[in-house]
């Protein structure tokens, strides 16, 4: 729990943005603009390239996240093994939180 | 929009970032940039995102260079500290204009603020690489500057109780500006190496 809630801080501020990215690239790795691409497909957000590359350069240097090597200008990222373990966590972590909150409004009877 | 209009456009948007943070992501940022701009030519919102986390980026650095004792960057550490120095100052004087005299919450905020960020880039950074402590000099480097944030909040205080608001203010400002050339000064004299205790040893070098 201890650990869950460290890998939890690591995500920063913009812990919505990290986990859109890291779900991205849990599907294969991926470069800046086909990454916002497949976010904006599967959850409907665009992630401004400023927000995109801060989160990038705090997930490489957190370790979640490495380059892959690239002749092209635009380099892919690819998500590592402690970026999986993070990434589950958080997910498991926010399915905790989801089944709570449906549970409660549907035991309050304010959902149909 | 030609191709070459795009990349002029992405290029001149990534000079908002510092230049080590251009040299690692410059390249992939503008080709990124440039497939943006070709999907939306003209978008506010992305260039005030670009600029806002730009300027959030070279905030960082600045803070983190200042805060972090290195004395083999002297020279870039005085040409980054004095600017800062004088641009706090300045915005500080103007701020406490519009403050009531003799209340202490001028000062006191002052001191929260710089000792919290002095703090944190020491204690974080510390903490964060987990070197085995601190060294002498680098202590007495720590305690110099404590002693002039704590001399600055007791100016201000002084000046809530005296009044001449702008002089004492301006005061303050040339006595930090002294504080701060000799404490460099010093750290220049010294030429024996000293480590840092922030800055991973690697093979018996100092990574820079």
């Amino acid at each position: 729990m201890v650990a869950a809630k460290e890998e939890s801080r690591n995500f920063g501020h913009n812990a919505g943005t990290v986990t859109l990215i890291l779900s991205s690239l849990a599907g294969g790795e991926k470069h800046g603009y086909s990454l916002v691409k497949d976010v904006e497909k599967f959850a409907g957000v665009h992630i401004a390239p400023g927000t995109l590359y801060e989160a990038l350069a705090r997930l490489e240097k957190l370790k979640f996240i490495e380059p892959v090597e690239s002749d092209d200008r635009r380099r892919p990222y690819r998500l590592t093994a402690n970026g999986a373990t993070a990434l589950a966590n958080q997910l498991r972590a926010q399915r905790r939180a989801v089944n709570v909150g449906l549970k409660r409004l549907d035991g309050g009877g304010l959902i149909a | 929009m030609s191709s070459s209009e795009n990349a002029r456009r992405a290029h001149r948007l990534t000079k908002f970032y510092p230049t080590a943070w251009r040299q690692r992501y410059g390249e992939e940022f503008e080709a990124h940039m440039e497939q943006d701009i070709e999907e939306t030519p003209h978008s506010l919102s992305r260039s005030l995102n670009v600029m806002m986390k730009g300027f959030g980026t070279h905030a960082k650095n600045l803070t983190w260079r200042i805060l972090l004792l290195e004395p083999s960057q002297g020279k870039l550490r005085n040409s980054r500290v004095l600017p800062t120095v004088l641009v706090l100052g300045f915005a500080l004087s103007i701020a406490l204009r519009g403050s009531n005299v003799g209340t202490p919450w001028p000062a006191l905020i002052l001191f929260g603020v710089l000792y919290a960020l002095f703090l944190f880039g020491y204690v974080y950074d510390t903490r964060k690489i987990r070197t085995v402590g601190p060294s002498k000099r680098f202590s007495m480097d720590r305690n110099i500057m404590t002693g002039i944030i704590i001399l600055n909040s007791g100016v201000i205080l002084l000046q809530n109780a005296i009044g001449h608001r702008t002089l004492v203010l301006y005061t303050v400002l040339v006595l930090d500006v002294v504080l701060f050339s000799v404490r460099f000064g010093w750290i220049r004299r010294k030429r024996e190496p000293v480590r840092n205790p922030l800055i991973p040893v690697v093979q018996g070098k100092t990574k820079s």
